[in-house]
Order: C-alpha cells, then structure tokens, then sequence
C-alpha cells in the first residue's frame, strides 16, 4: 500500500514537473510581437527582373523615399476659431482675441517647426537606411537573384540559377525516356568564355535514352551561354528528371 | 532542453541526409518521341538506281518506326554539294520541319557490288552522331540498312538492335508444313526444309547456326537438328511416341523436349547429339513444350496436372515445381524473355487464344492482343518485340508487335499460312 502511494506519488510529482517546465519553456502570456517587413528586394534593384546575367546592372536610381505622413508625434493642429466670435467682437473679447492670436500663432510656428524637424530626422535615418544596404548589396554581391545579396549585375547575379533556366529550355526539346522514373545526374564545367568544357555523368537510373536527351540537352544550352561572372571557371552539378516524377533514391 | 535536442535530430537529420546540396534540379514535361527523318540515299554514280535508294530509306523508317523511339519520314533529299564526306549538311530545313535528328545516306553501284554510306546526325544540335560505311554486293542492300538501324538503337538505347535478325516459322507456301526463316521484318524468306511432310516447332541454338524442329517425315513425330548452312536434318530423338517441342539450352549443351516414350508426354532433356535423356517431371498428367530461363537455371512448360494446361516453372533438375499462371483455364506456349523477367504466353479465352506476358515470379499478368486468335509468342534477342502467329481474317501469319503490344503488324508476306515463329540470337 505505501510503496504504490509513494510511487503514484512520484509518478504526480514528475507529471507536476514536467507540466512546470512545459509551461516555462511555451508561456502562454507570451505577446505576440508585430513583425514589420521591409521589402529589401525591391530597395535597391530598380528593377525586380534584374539578375540575369543579360540585364545590365544595379546601378540604377534607388526608388523615392517614401511620402512623408503626418507623424503621430506632431503637435496638434490649433483650434479654429468659432464664426460667433468673428460676428460679434466686443472690446474685451478683441483684446483676448488678440493675445489667443499671438498665442495661437506662436504655437503653429512652433509646430511647424517642430514637425520640419521631425522629417529632417526621419528623412535622414532613412536615408542612412539605404546607404547601409546599398553597402552592403557592393560587398556581399553575389546571392541569388533578387535576395539582398543579389547585385543585379553580370558580375553579382546568380550564375547558376541562369546555366539552370538555359538547361530547362534545351530540355524541354529532348526530352525522351523509356524508363519509369529516369533521373540523371550531371557534372557541368563551364570555362571562361562560356563553353562547356566537360559534361559527367556521375549517376544515372540506367535510361540511355534518357541520358542522351540530357546529353543532347546539354549541348544544346551550351551552345549560346553568356561567360561565368568574372569570367571564372563554373562548375555546377544537376540533376535531370522528368517533371511530375519523383524518385525516392537514385 | 536535450529532449528537444534529440527530437529535433531526430526529425530534422533525416530529411537533410536526404536532400542533396548542391544539386539543381532540371525538368522538363512529357516525354517527347524523337522525329527522324530519312532522307532518300544519294546516288554517286549513274549506275545507281533510285529504287534502291527509296529501298534503303523504306527499310530504315520501318525498323525506326517500329522500335517506337523515333517517329520516322521519308523525305526527298535535299542538295548534298560535295558528298557526305565534304558536304556541309544545312539543318535549317530539317529543324523548319520539325525534325530533330536526319538519316542521310550516299551509295554507289557497280556491276553487282553495292557501297552504301549512312549518317545519323542530330539536327537540333548540328551534330554527327553516327557514321558508317558498307561495301558488298546488292542482295546486301537490305541488310546494311538493317544494320545501320542497330547502331542507332545502340547509340539510343545503349543496346544494339535486334534488326539484322531472322524469325523461323512454319510456312505452308510450298503446300506443306515446311520450316523456313525470314529477316525480321519479313523479307528474303528462304525455305529451310523441303521433305513435303509435317515439320513443327522450329527453335535457334544460342550460336544462331542451327536448328532443332520436329518432322513426321517418317511416320513418328522425331526430332532433328540441321545447320542453317547445310540440307542434312540430323535425326536427335527418334524415341517411340512423341519427341516434341524441341528447345536449346542457353548454353547449347542441351536440349529439353517432351517425350513420351514410357507412356505419357514428360518434359526430358538430352545432350546436344540427342544421348543421355534424363526425365525431369514424373507425373501422369501430360507434360510439354519446355523453355529455358535465359540462365538456364529453370524451366518453363505446360503441365494439365491440375485438370487444364497451365503453365509450370521448375529447377532445370525437374525439382521445386510451382504454378506460374493461375487465372485463365487455357494457358500454353511459353517463353522465356531474354532479360528472364518475364514469360509470354497464349491463354485461350471465348474460343480464341492471346497473348499474355506474366512476370516470372507469377505477378502483372497483362493481356497484349485483342483481336483475332494469337499463338506461339516468341521474343526478340533485345526483349524489344514479340513475334507471333495470329489469324486475323485471313490465313495465319506471323505478326510482331513491341513488347508492351503496341504496333502489332504482319511482317510474314505471300501466300499460305505461317506459325510457331522463333526468333534467332544476333
């Protein structure tokens, strides 16, 4: 009897335990934090399709800064004066009047004074916002198109990506197979100039058909490719396969 | 926390073990049929004749069209300045019309000796892919083009054609059932036998040079091998009763056949002269028409042990017998593909018979014709085509179709029936 209480008395506790930790590691008055996004592909390539190694640079104009909104910071707008008042003006009341119009004007000139500033310090962070990612777009230079990383230029563009879309296009003329799930894959050296050098086939499914509609393929987008960025030596492997067919393991 | 470090290594490492980094994937929808055009050869001399030349191409769209990796047109040649040797091939026409790849060809003729050149090039690319050059005589004509047409499948498929190849069947041309062979396709049918008597069951050795059939040429049902090149039948089995359905071993020191000497019809073999018969199945039912597996390994025959012909597997020592087909009350003629993954064979089904492929493990039995009564299937050496016999309105004939039972055509030509076709080896 005692050894069973004491058991389910562990047994309580660990679940108390662990339901303590479950609780610590996901709390559930967590807040749930608004998340801004801010569109860095279109900031500082002029033009979303820039990328291909065809499309002259990034060198175009960053985009105008956004309109500047009423900040909600700024200093409300003075209270417009009622017709009453303008239609009956006594002696006491122009005398007040006069020290609200001095008063009056004295607090909009401040506002606008304000309000200047304001955008003054807005249209400067954002513009230390862009040269911050300008900088950083020159230096990194040579992510996928259309990331941050991605120039936009020749140089900076993402080679592969274009070697891929000129690959598609051949294969879409030979394809052939005779095979369920052909699938082949291939080692592209591209030199300096554009030229595919070698071609490997380092594995294959075993469809020689489809091996040749690659091969054929291959020759044929290597037929007109632009030279790798900084006329490097490429080297890319892909791998061919229908589409619609999926193969677990080659 | 290393609960849920282990969790996350559990779910999370698979799936980056099985991705592949640095592989950029290239797709393309459909699977195209390649368009081939054969241009009419060339004539380099006066002396050529331009039915030849459309003999040639004729020959070379057949074999393309009917290998189902290429649609193949014949087309009128276009200007060849300088030969094939030196002429630069212009493939803006061709790709105009669709085409991507072109069969060009030259040949010469002189008095009876033929000399031929054909290339295969791969328009879209502007590439030679193939060359090759014949010389012989005329009656040559059909059998380069044959030829070249094996080296494209090589080129295409990594295995050559069986094009070059020959089907033996049994043709009643002459009035009686006599063997004879023809090229695949059905020409230059050369009759083997000429003993005006019943011949049946016609089957290649595995070096192509002879042939074993049965003949009643002398009242019993005997079994007799002959050499392709020679007229003498050899006498191999001439035990009491039945000597039938005669087949080779891959490896040609044997040959399995059904004898029914002791009483009812069991499967034997006997060694490459006809000597030391050994019984393989012992059972009273009727046992016949054994094939080999292409390892030589097992054996496949038609047993009525279960009250109907079905078709058997056993070990090539007559052990470990188990049923291969089990739907169908009328299962015969076996054989054995090539590749040894697969057992076609004819079910008779509403008073006719088709032809079925089954696995050899017993499973995807598929149904390949539907029309007309269909028998004796046998396999081209590649497991590309099936030959078969087939009485489709008119008298028998032996037809091909590819291995899945497309393109089912009638390749035997003339008049008189043909059946019981068997395919040779390269």
């Amino acid at each position: 009897m005692g050894v069973s209480f004491s058991i389910s008395a562990v047994i309580h506790l660990a679940v108390f335990l662990l339901l303590l930790w479950w609780g610590q590691l996901f709390p559930t008055t967590a807040t749930v934090q608004e998340t801004y996004y801010v569109d860095v592909v279109n900031l500082p390539v002029a033009n979303p399709r820039a990328g291909s190694p065809t499309q002259k640079g990034n060198d175009a104009e960053a985009p105008p800064p956004p309109q500047t909104h009423e900040s909600p910071l700024s200093m409300p707008s003075p209270p417009q004066p009622s017709t009453k008042a303008r239609t009956a003006p006594t002696g006491k009341a122009q005398k007040a009047e006069k020290t609200e119009k001095a008063d009056t004007s004295s607090d909009a000139a401040f506002a606008e004074k304000m309000a200047k500033l304001e955008s003054k310090a807005e249209s400067q962070q954002q513009e230390a916002a862009l040269e911050r990612l300008r900088k950083k777009v020159k230096t990194t230079g040579s992510g996928r198109t259309g990331m941050p990383a991605g120039s936009g230029s020749e140089a900076g563009s993402d080679y592969t990506a274009y070697v891929q879309s000129r690959l598609k296009d051949a294969f879409y003329q030979t394809i052939s197979y005779t095979s369920k799930n052909p699938e082949v894959v291939v080692h592209l050296y591209i030199d300096a100039d554009g030229k595919v050098t070698r071609q490997k086939i380092e594995k294959s499914s075993g469809d020689r058909t489809f091996e040749l509609s690659v091969l054929r393929a291959v020759e044929k987008a290597g037929d007109k490719l632009v030279p790798p960025p900084n006329h490097k030596v490429f080297e890319g492997t892909f791998v061919f396969k229908p589409k619609g067919i999926s193969r677990n393991k080659l | 926390m290393k609960l849920l470090l282990t969790l996350m290594l559990l779910f999370v490492l698979p799936t980056a073990l099985h991705a592949q980094p640095g592989y950029v994937e290239v797709t393309a929808p459909g699977n195209r049929q390649l368009k081939l055009a054969v241009e009419i050869p060339h004539a380099q001399n006066a002396a050529s004749s331009a039915s030849a030349a459309k003999e040639m191409a004729s020959v070379i769209a057949f074999d393309m069209n009917m290998s189902g990796l290429a649609n193949a047109e014949i087309r009128e040649p276009l200007p060849l300045a300088g030969g094939l040797m030196f002429g630069a091939t212009d493939f803006a026409p061709w790709l105009a019309a669709g085409f991507d790849m072109l069969v060009r060809g030259e040949y010469s003729i002189s008095g009876d000796n033929l000399t031929v050149e054909f290339r295969l090039y791969d328009a879209l690319n502007n590439k030679m892919m193939i060359a090759k050059r014949y010389l012989g005589k005329n009656r040559d004509l059909r059998r380069f083009a044959h030829s070249f047409c094996d080296e494209v499948l090589l080129q295409m498929t990594g295995e050559r054609g069986p094009f070059t190849t020959h089907i033996a069947f049994i043709s009643t041309q002459s009035g009686n059932k006599e063997v004879a062979v023809m090229d695949w396709d059905g020409h230059n049918l050369l009759p083997l036998t000429r003993n005006g008597s019943i011949n049946l069951n016609p089957d290649f050795s595995p070096d192509g040079r002879e042939i074993v059939f049965t003949s009643y040429k002398r009242g019993n049902p005997d079994l007799y091998k002959r050499a392709l090149s020679s007229t003498v039948e050899i006498p191999l089995s001439k035990r009491k009763g039945l000597n039938i359905t005669g087949a080779w071993s891959p490896d040609g020191t044997k040959i399995a056949l059904a004898l029914s000497k002791d009483g009812n019809a069991e499967i034997y073999t006997i060694a490459r002269d006809g000597s030391n018969p050994v019984r393989l199945t012992v059972n009273p039912a009727i046992e016949v028409s054994p094939v080999w597996s292409p390892d030589g390994k097992r054996i496949a025959f038609v047993s009525d042990r279960l009250g109907k012909p079905q078709i058997f597997v056993m070990d090539a020592n007559g052990g470990n017998v188990r049923r291969l087909t089990t739907a169908g009350g009328y299962n015969v003629n076996p054989r054995w593909s090539p590749k040894g993954d697969k057992i076609a064979y004819a079910r008779m089904h509403g008073g006719a018979f088709h032809i079925y492929v089954i696995n050899a493990d017993g499973s995807g039995d598929t149904q390949l014709t539907t029309t007309g009564s269909n028998e004796n299937p046998a396999w081209s050496p590649d497991g590309r085509f099936i030959a078969f016999s087939s009485k489709r309105g008119g008298p028998d004939g032996i037809y091909v179709m590819r291995a899945d039972g497309s393109g089912q055509i009638r390749v035997s030509q003339g008049k008189g029936n043909g059946s019981q076709p068997a395919w040779s080896v390269r």
